[in-house]
Formats: C-alpha cells, structure tokens, sequence
C-alpha cells in the first residue's frame, strides 16, 4: 500500500485558525481547567479505589473457588455420583466398536478452556493427531477438567453470561482482556488441584468424570485395556491428580502424556507406566511449575514427582524453541522450527509415536543394569548343567552332603500345582538311586503346623513401583512370579532366581510318596553348594600352562584325610578350583592363590563340590575344619572379660587377623564350663547369631564407603554332629536368613554354611569377616515334654517363626521385594521372629494348662528350665524394646515389609527407635549373648576374617556398635 | 511508640493486628473491655472455623446445618480459648507467684487472638498453608506483647507460662473437665447432624472409597 498525499494548508491561514478559535474559546477556559485539575488530582486515588476492588474480588473470588469442588463433594449440588455423569465426551472421530480399542486415550485441555468445545488451534492440533494415529487408539474429547462435575463455564452458573461473553470474544480474537479472565479462573482451579487439602477432593471429582467417560465410551473395567491422559498446559495437573484415583479403581496400565504442562508434584504418581512430559525452551507458563511448586525441586528429594523421576518413569522431551500458547506455542500451525517441521506438526509427532511406543525414548531410560548373580551365573561352572547327574565320586573319599539333593523347578503357569513343584533329584538315598536325573514332585507336608505357615505366606504377587525398578537396576527380584496368584513358600524360593538354579537339600523328615515320585516336606528346603563334600588339605598349586594366569592357579594337588592314620596322608589328587568372577566393584568373591599356605591349612579344609565332565572333582565351596572343631582357641570367663571381648577384642585388629579365624568359649561363670561333654553331646543344638562385617581395602565395596558399616545380623541353628571323615564331634551349621533382595543373588531362607559362607562364587568366606555366636542354654535350645502338635523346643518355635519371616521377605508380602530400613531390616526383623517365639512359649499351654501344672511339680527339673526360660524371656524383652512396650507392629505380627523408607519416614524412624538395640546388627547380636549369658547360657564364638589364598586388594571391616 | 486513636472495637483491633503494644495497654481503660475480648474471640472463632471448613465438607454437612456448626464452633472456640486463658491465669498466679486480676488477663489475651481474625484466608487454595504459618507466628507475637503489657516478662517467661498453662488445660480436659470436652464434641456433632471425622488419616479414608460407575448415558453421546 502506498500513502496517499496528504491535503496542505498553506501556513499563514493555518495561524489565522488557530488564533481565531482561541479567542472563541478563551473565555469558557478558566472552569474547563479547574474541572480538569480536579480531575487530575482524584485519579490516583481513584486508581487506587479501582485496584482496591479488583484485589478483593480477586481475593474473594480464590476464597470462594474451592466451593464448587467441596460442594460436590458434600452433596450440595445432589448425589456426588449422578452430578458427574452428563455429557461425558465423545470420540475424536466417528465412534468404533469398542472391542476393537487398544488404547484409550482422554484429551483433558489447558486453562483456556470455557465450555466443551475447544479453541480453534486445539481442533487442528485433535485432528491433526486423529489423522496420523490407527483407528485402534481413539481419543476421548470434550470433557472440563476445570470443574469437578463436568460442568462448563458458559452453562448453568450465576455468571455464566459473563463467560458466555468472554469465551465469544476470545474465540473471535478480539476479547484479549475478558479472555484473560477464563486463564485466571482455571489457573486458581490449578492450585486447588494442586492444594494438599482441596486437591483430594477435586482430584477425586475429576478421576470421577474420567472414569465415568472412560465406562460410557465402552470400556470394561476388567480389561487390561491401557489408558494414556493427554493433559494440555493445566491439563497436566488434572491429570496428574486424577491418575492415582483411576489407578485405584482400573488395573489396567495409565500413562500421562504432558504438553507443557503446569503440574505440581505432589499427586502419588509412583503407580503409572509412564510420564512424558514436552516442553519447549521458550515456555514461561510450564516453568510456573518447577518454581512455584515445592514439590518439585530438588531439595524435596521424597515429594512423588523426585521419587517417579527417579524410577525411570519420566521422560522429559525437549521441543526446542517453542512457546506456551498461541502465537509461538506448541500448537502453532505457522511457526517453522530449524527442523523444517512447524510447531505443531512436531508436537503431534511426538504425541502420536508416544501412543503408538515407537517414540525414540530408549536413550532417556535408565540403562538396564546387569546383577552380580548374572554375571556369576554366566561363567559355567556356576551352572547346574556344568555337573553332570551320574558322574561318579570315590566314596572312600567324599561323602554326600545330604541324603535328597535337587533343584528345584519353577512350573510354567498352566503347570502350577497347588503347593507342590517339580524337583529334579540330583542326588538321593540308595534305596531311590533309580530318580537320580529325574523330575518328581516337592510338596509340603499336611501336618497342622506346616500346613498353618504355608497358609500363613501364601499370597498374590504384584510388583510395587519400586521392586519393578529395582529388577532393572541390578536387584535380583523374583521377577518370573509377578502378577501369579497364591504363591506359596515353595514356588516363591523355585521363582526367588531368575533362572531355574536353586540347589537344595530337602531337610528331615521327608515323607516319600508313590515310590519316590512326590516328596512331602515340613520345613523349607536347604540351599546348599555341592553334592559331595571331602576333607583334605592343600599341597601345591599346579602351574598354568599359560604364563599369564600363573597369578591364579586353578589346580591343586591335594591329599585326604585318613581315617586310620588320624593325618593327611590318605589319597592324593588333583582338584579344579575354577576362577571365580569378579562382583561389581571388580572384587574377587575368593581367591586360590597361596590357599596352600594359608595358618588353616595344616588342620585341612572341607571342600564341597561335584566332578565336572571330564570326572574331574570341582570344588564349588570350602569350609576351614579348625572352625568346626570342638577345639576353642581361646576361653573367656567373667561378665566383664566377656563383655570386653564382645565389645571391642572379637573384632579388634582386624588388618592382622586377616586370613585368621578365632573359636572363643565365653560364660559369665567358670561352673557352666566345668562339664562341656554334657553341653556339646552327638544332636545337641545351638542358637546361632551372626553378624557380617564389610569388605575394606584398595576395593572397599560402596557400601562402606561412608564413615560407618552397619553389617548384616542372622539367627541361624548349629548342630553337634559326628564327623563322618575324622569321626571326631563338630558343628554343622544352618543360617536362617533374612535378607533383602540384592544384586548378588542371596535369597531369604535357610541356608546351610557351605552355601552361604563357603561358596566361593556367590559367599562370604572370602571377602567377608564374620562372627557367628553359638548359644548353648537347655532352657531355650532343648525339648520339652510337649503336646504332639506343638514344637518341643522354644528353638523350634524360633525356626518356624523364622520361616515365616523369610518366606514373607523373598515376595515383600506380594509387593516383589524387601526394602532395608532403621525399622525393616534383617536385624529387627530376625528379633521380631524371636520375640514373637518368645511370646509364643510363654503364652503356649506350657504355663497355663492346669494339668501340666500338676505334672510340673512332678518334675522339677523340667520346672526349672521353664522359669529359666521366662527369666530369660524378660531379661530380652526389656533389651530389645527398652520402653518396655512392645512395638505395635511387632506384637500384632503385621509389619509392612514392603513399604520403603520414603513411604513414610518419620514412622518408619520412630519404630526403629523404639526397639534401637536391634537397629545395629553387632549391638543386636552383643544384647542377646548378653541376655543369654545372664541366665547361665555358656556361648562360642567363631570369628573368621577373609579366608582362602592372599587378596592384598581387600581387608577386614568390622561393623559398627557403640 | 505510637498510640491508639480512641477505645473502639476496631481501632483497638487493628492495633493488636498491627502489634502496637499501646493496643494492650488501650483496652484496659475502655469500660467494655472483656466485651470487646468476648467479640474479638468469636470473630476469630468463626474465621478459623471458615478456615478449617473443609473438615466440615469432607464430613459432608448439609448448607443450613454447615451455618449452623460454623457458628457453634465460633462459640466454642470463645469458650476453649477461654479455659485456656484460665489454665494459663492459674499457672501465673501458682507457679510464678504473680497476683493479676483475672478480668485484666482475660481480656488483654482476648485482644490478643486478634490476628487469628484473618485465619480465613487459610481456605485460599495452595497459598493457605503458608499463610497458616505466617498467621500462628503472628498470633503468637501478638500473645507475647499482650503478655508483655500486663507481667512485663520476656519471651521465654511468657512462652514457659503459656506452655504450662495449656499442659494444665490438657490434663483438666482428660480427667475432671472431661463431660465439658465431651459436651463440646457432643455438641459440634449434634450440629453437623454427622458424627464429624477430624483426624488426617480419617479425612482420607472418607475420600478413598473407590470410583463408582453410574449407568451409561446413551443419550449424553454426541456423535
């Protein structure tokens, strides 16, 4: 357009105007200027009137806000149900049947929104997206996310003329200012969405609308159908308040995907597949959210938001620069991006390949990362196949480490059988020599006692948030049995490995049914290491051929023990000790090399293992002879001799012991001592205490890094049983453990020593040191004369309290995993199971049945140790909770296990305050050798410190106490 | 320091919310003061129970029946505050051997709840939880110059007293005062026409029962 010539005046006359309208004018001047002097002076304080009112109808109108979601709730506006159910939406395009969807999807707009139809660059950016996405994903439209009921703007208000008229002039683009004013509605509605308070209800309000669209539209509520909310600018928020509800009523998966949204971060978003959230570089409205709401910076590292971003389940998607809304926003149809594509056009993109799982996210998830088990479990000699079934050993020389050895098999689904597994016999009696090799079947036993502990730890299992993220950062979960119903102790140790490669001795008795095909058990199976175990020591190390590996030799020659000479001159032979792998912190879990010099080897090593292909014997595991020996290097007597020892000489120096062990006697009387033939007879058993320590050194492992290692505390039972080698008396040793899932593959349950400290792939023997406490006190560890359907001996009641506690630790209570915590670990936990045996014996009809009462006093002895037991029974109770009330949690027998210490930490905290004694797995183990002690209980110590050949990479680390 | 333009209601209001000490010293020569205290306590009442209504809509109280218990609880408040003022009297005269004229107590205490008027704008969503903070902070200044004006003690003196005042109160609820306490709750229970759920977890609880469907509104579907 060119301008056009404007008219000209010549000068003069336009002077001869002007001097002629001033004279006309001159007189009507004076009161004109007043009038405007006057008015000049009232603006500001008419200004400031006008801000006033606006600010107080700004504060009343966000006072009054929340009513409208409240009153829903309290039924003002009719039943809270029905007030939700009108106008629910419909489909983006003409509707499908809804048998065919696999997906459903719901638009939920931004703050701009006054009624169900959208503005105009929504429409295109709806129909752009329909276009590109198969007919099986249909979108839901046409809902308001900015009232609780469903319920526009424009319809059915007191002011409704009023939004009426603001939306007509937004849509038109000419109402810049009234528009504004629908922004400023729905963003108040964002902060009741996001309002700890207010949010609940409005939250539930719109999960209420949502689910009832979702219905309305055809889908089943039973059907795993998944769901994806789209949230738009505010919409994120809704959305984000709504999921946890939706994810409350419908199983199936929901995902959030967010454009520029404004959300706060405090709605439990833990539940949901996934969060994709599309931001643009130049937004100013989504940046209101990582500011303006607290649960979203990073300080509040436990708010929802932190926590789900830290599982991996967000995806922050950078759209380059683009803006919020129109012009420039992310639903520009005009703004061109370097890319070559237009802001909208990119935006759909993203959206459409997010629904359709083919959005390139890979790189923003979290790497998968690899366990120790798998990378043990990868060399073969770590593989049961690595060990051939009917290879044969010299029995002169090994022996079988028990009389039913297997593994066990996890069925597929359509195979499972109700408490039972198939069980492929590895080894067996003479009598069923024929099963060696093949698949029979395990199952529990039908006595009452067994039958109520499996009824007890049955339960569905459904992976938690957490344990599904764990599984892939390198826990071992029992990941084949998410989403099964009634899992059973059995199938949940069958399912704890990823593989099936669970090796188990089956403990006595053993009922055998149909000529061996069904094994009937009463106790959990046995993990062990081997099939065959020898006595032999050490002679020397066979060069490698390759001069590279002469560091670690892998063949030894080896002699045995002979029984008729009481030495080490019996067979010679060569063994193979295969290279271990490393772990994580590329530590060696043993090392061979100089084992045949180690201070152990004089008194000989019991090597457990099977021969390989070649009949060549492989020693999986290796356990010192000295620790097991009746033999004490050491006796300490006196309550506070003892009490030194425990606290500070049993774990002292620890640099020098390495490689060392220490066997310990201590009581706090020299008379309990005076007859150890009566304690220590063939079949006696004991109460054993463990405790770990850390691996320091060069490879100090990460979790003891810090300035202090808490350790690891087990009960477990020690048995006197006759050598079958040496014919001497010794300790066989079972840990019941509790354990948290882990990378390295240790699985809750009981496990003999050979597996858990000998193992020289997956123990401890190496690279840990360990104290184990024997506890020998009659009252506790021996029978009583007890009705048939009652455990003899307080120890029993022990294990089966145990049992049931490590069953409930391998599913988490059928969240998929255990969580380590000041007031759920292994420690409180093994001492909640001792409490609870405690309170079982003293409440049993022991002390209560009036006719055993008569026979009490008929036998005074078995009197005696019932008040002794009791005793003893204060004396713990008052150590393990000081406050003298027991925990709540403890004595109802309900503690969460699979909660997680972000769940609720100030709890969690004051619980494990509460019974501190056992928070610390050394001071746990020092408080209850104490107790026992006290009573007259005599206890041996066996100290080991990182045994087998010279790791210089690694030391001893004691665990804390105080 | 600055003075009070005269002993009316709200100019002695606006002076205590403000913090001006003369406040304090103000209503003693007003010849209504304990009405004036009675007043500033039921407005505060009737604010913070504004405040807090939520409660009331969680429980799902009817509209005339909501009225109703926002008032009660503006009287009750009149009366707890006052037992609470009372506990604390007895505590200053027992423990701290001060002599104070009861009335003199009650009412510059009284005034001094005065901020606990804008406890309102604790419903404002999201920025009602920091305000909430703001304002107990506040009050409590308030509380401590109210103190101030009559014992002439510190903080700490005031602090000790208030907190041992309201420990007495707690142990008088518990055992003898216990069919007032109960009176009370009968009474807020009565009002709501609801047995009225306060705690946290309960509040909750009320809000977790799952979604329900109604039946599908065939008609409702747009094409």
């Amino acid at each position: 357009m060119t301008p056009s010539p404007a008219p000209r005046i010549k000068p003069f006359w336009r002077w001869v105007l002007l001097a002629g309208l001033l004279a006309l004018l001159l007189p009507g001047l004076p009161p004109l200027w007043q009038l405007l002097i006057g008015f000049i002076t009232k603006i500001p304080a008419l200004i400031r009137n006008l801000i006033e009112i606006g600010l107080l109808a700004l504060l009343l109108s966000l006072l009054l806000m929340p009513l409208e979601a409240l009153g829903w709730w309290a039924g003002w506006y009719g039943d809270p149900i029905q007030t939700t159910s009108n106008s629910l939406g419909q489909f983006q395009t003409t509707t499908p049947t809804p048998s065919a969807i696999a997906r459903y999807v719901v638009y939920l707009d931004g703050i701009g929104q006054a009624k169900f139809d959208y503005l105009p660059d929504v429409e295109r950016f709806l129909t752009d997206l329909t276009a590109v996405l198969p007919d099986d994903i249909q979108i839901i439209r046409g809902l308001m996310p900015y009232s609780p009921m469903n319920r526009p703007l424009t319809e059915d208000r007191p002011l409704s003329w009023f939004w009426n008229r603001a939306d007509r002039l937004k849509v038109s683009g000419q109402g810049g200012f009234l528009g504004f004013f629908i922004n400023l509605r729905n963003i108040f509605v964002v902060t009741i969405s996001a309002d700890s308070r207010y949010g609940p209800v409005y939250n539930r309000g719109t999960a209420q609308v949502i689910y009832n669209s979702l219905i309305n539209h055809g889908y089943d509520p039973q059907s795993p159908v998944p769901i994806t909310l789209i949230g738009f600018s505010g919409g994120g928020q809704i959305s984000m308040g709504a999921a946890p509800y939706l994810k409350q009523a419908l199983r199936s998966p929901i995902d959030i995907v967010s454009i520029a949204g404004v959300f706060s971060g405090n709605n439990n978003s833990l539940g949901l597949e996934h969060i994709y959230h599309l931001v643009g570089a130049k937004d100013p409205v989504e940046r209101a959210g990582p500011i303006g709401f607290p649960k979203r910076w990073h300080v509040f590292f436990l708010s929802y938001w932190n926590r789900t971003k830290r599982m991996g389940k967000v995806s922050l998607i950078d759209l380059g620069p683009v803006g919020h809304q129109l012009p420039g926003g992310v639903m520009d149809p005009d703004l061109r991006l370097p890319s070559g594509e237009t802001a909208l056009q990119q935006t759909v993109n993203w959206v459409a390949n997010i629904l359709q799982g083919k959005a390139p996210l890979a790189e923003l998830n979290p790497p998968r990362t690899l366990s120790n088990f798998d990378r043990y479990h990868a060399a073969p000699f770590n593989q049961p196949s690595f060990y051939p079934l009917h290879a044969a050993v010299a029995r002169d020389r090994y022996q079988p480490v028990a009389n039913w050895i297997g593994r066990l098999i996890l069925p597929s689904l359509e195979q499972r059988q109700t408490q039972a597994i198939p069980f492929k016999v590895h080894h067996a009696p003479p009598a069923y020599r024929h099963l060696i090799g093949q698949v029979v079947t395990l199952a529990w036993s039908e006595d009452v006692r067994v039958q109520a502990y499996v009824a007890q730890v049955t339960k569905d299992v459904h992976f938690s948030p957490t344990a599904e993220y764990k599984s892939q950062q390198g826990g071992v979960y029992p990941t084949r049995l998410n989403h099964w119903r009634l899992v059973d102790p059995l199938e949940s140790l069958a399912g704890a490995l990823p593989v099936d490669a669970m090796i188990v001795a089956l403990p006595d008795p053993i009922e055998v049914e149909a000529n061996g095909m069904r094994l009937r058990i009463g106790h959990e199976p046995i993990q062990i290491t081997g099939r065959y175990y020898g006595l032999v020591q050490f002679v020397s190390a066979i060069a490698p051929a390759d001069p590279a590996l002469a560091a670690s030799p892998e063949y030894f020659r080896v002699v045995h023990y002979n029984r008729a000479t009481q030495q080490f001159d019996g067979v010679e032979e060569v063994v193979y000790l295969p290279t271990v792998m490393l772990d994580d912190n590329h530590t060696a879990p043993f090392t061979n090399a100089g084992i045949e010099r180690s201070p152990l080897n004089p008194t000989g090593w019991y090597i457990y293992g099977a021969p390989d292909a070649r009949g060549q014997f492989v020693v999986q595991a290796i356990a010192p002879r000295a620790l097991f020996q009746l033999q004490p290097t050491a006796t300490v007597i006196g309550r506070r001799a003892v009490r030194t020892e425990l606290k500070k000489t049993s774990w002292a120096n620890l640099p020098a012991q390495k490689g060392k062990i220490s066997s310990t006697l201590l009581s706090y009387t020299s008379a309990s001592l005076q007859d150890p033939q009566r304690h220590w007879q063939e079949g006696s058993r004991a109460l054993l205490v463990h405790v770990y320590g850390g691996i320091g050194g060069a490879q100090t492992e990460p979790s003891a890094q810090g300035p202090v290692y808490f350790g690891h505390f087990a009960f477990g039972v020690a048995t006197v049983i006759r050598d079958p080698f040496t014919d001497e008396l010794r300790f066989d040793m079972v840990y019941h453990q509790i354990y948290t899932q882990n990378p390295d593959g240790l699985i809750a349950g009981t496990m003999h020593w050979s597996r858990y400290m000998g193992d020289r792939q997956f123990g401890w023997i190496g690279i840990r040191p360990v104290a184990d406490t024997l506890i020998q006190f009659a009252p506790f560890t021996g029978n009583y004369a007890v009705a048939p359907d009652q455990e003899k001996s307080p120890l029993d009641v022990l294990i089966r309290q145990l049992e049931v506690m490590m069953a409930r630790y391998r599913i988490g209570d059928g969240t998929g995993g255990t969580y380590v915590g000041p007031a759920n670990n292994c420690a409180q936990d093994s001492n909640q199971s001792l409490y609870a045996a405690l309170k079982h014996m003293t409440r049993s009809r022991l002390t209560t049945d009036p006719d055993l009462q008569d026979w009490l006093a008929q036998n005074p002895e078995e009197a005696k140790r019932l008040r002794q037991l009791k005793r003893l029974g204060h004396d713990l109770k008052s150590q393990l909770m000081p406050w003298g009330s027991a925990r709540a949690d403890w004595s109802t027998e309900a503690a969460v296990l699979g909660s997680t210490l972000e769940d609720d930490p100030l709890k969690t905290l004051g619980r494990g305050l509460v019974s501190w004694r056992t928070v610390l797995p050394r001071v746990a183990s020092d408080s209850i050798t104490a107790c026992f002690l006290r009573q007259g209980a005599i206890a041996w110590m066996l100290r080991t410190n990182q045994l087998g050949g010279d790791n210089p990479e690694i030391e001893p680390l004691a665990p804390i106490t105080f | 320091m600055s003075t009070i333009a005269s002993t009316e209601f709200w100019d002695l209001v606006k002076g205590a919310i403000t913090l001006n000490p003369a406040a304090f010293e103000a209503i003693a020569t007003s010849p209504q003061a304990t009405r004036i205290a009675v007043n500033v306590l039921l407005l505060a009442g009737l604010s913070q129970a504004i405040g807090q209504s939520i409660i009331l809509f969680i429980n799902q109280v009817k509209p005339l029946r909501f009225l109703l218990s926002l008032i009660l609880a503006a009287i009750l408040f009149v009366f707890s505050y006052g037992f609470w003022i009372g506990s604390t009297w007895l505590v200053s005269g027992v423990v701290f051997r001060q002599t104070l004229d009861f009335w003199v107590f009650f009412y510059t205490i009284g005034l001094a709840t005065a901020p606990q008027i804008l406890s309102f704008l604790v419903a404002l969503p999201y920025l009602g939880v920091p305000i909430q903070l703001g304002l107990s902070l506040w009050a409590l200044l308030a509380f401590v110059l109210g103190f101030n004006a009559i014992t002439g003690w510190g903080i700490w003196q005031t602090f000790a007293c208030s907190v041992l005042g309201w420990f007495v109160l707690e142990i008088l609820q518990r055992t003898i005062g216990k069919p007032i306490a109960a009176l009370g709750k009968w009474l807020a229970n009565t009002t709501a026409g609801t047995s009225l759920v306060t705690d946290l977890r309960g509040l909750e609880n009320l809000l977790e029962t799952g979604l329900q469907s109604t039946p599908p509104h065939q008609d409702d579907r747009r094409p």
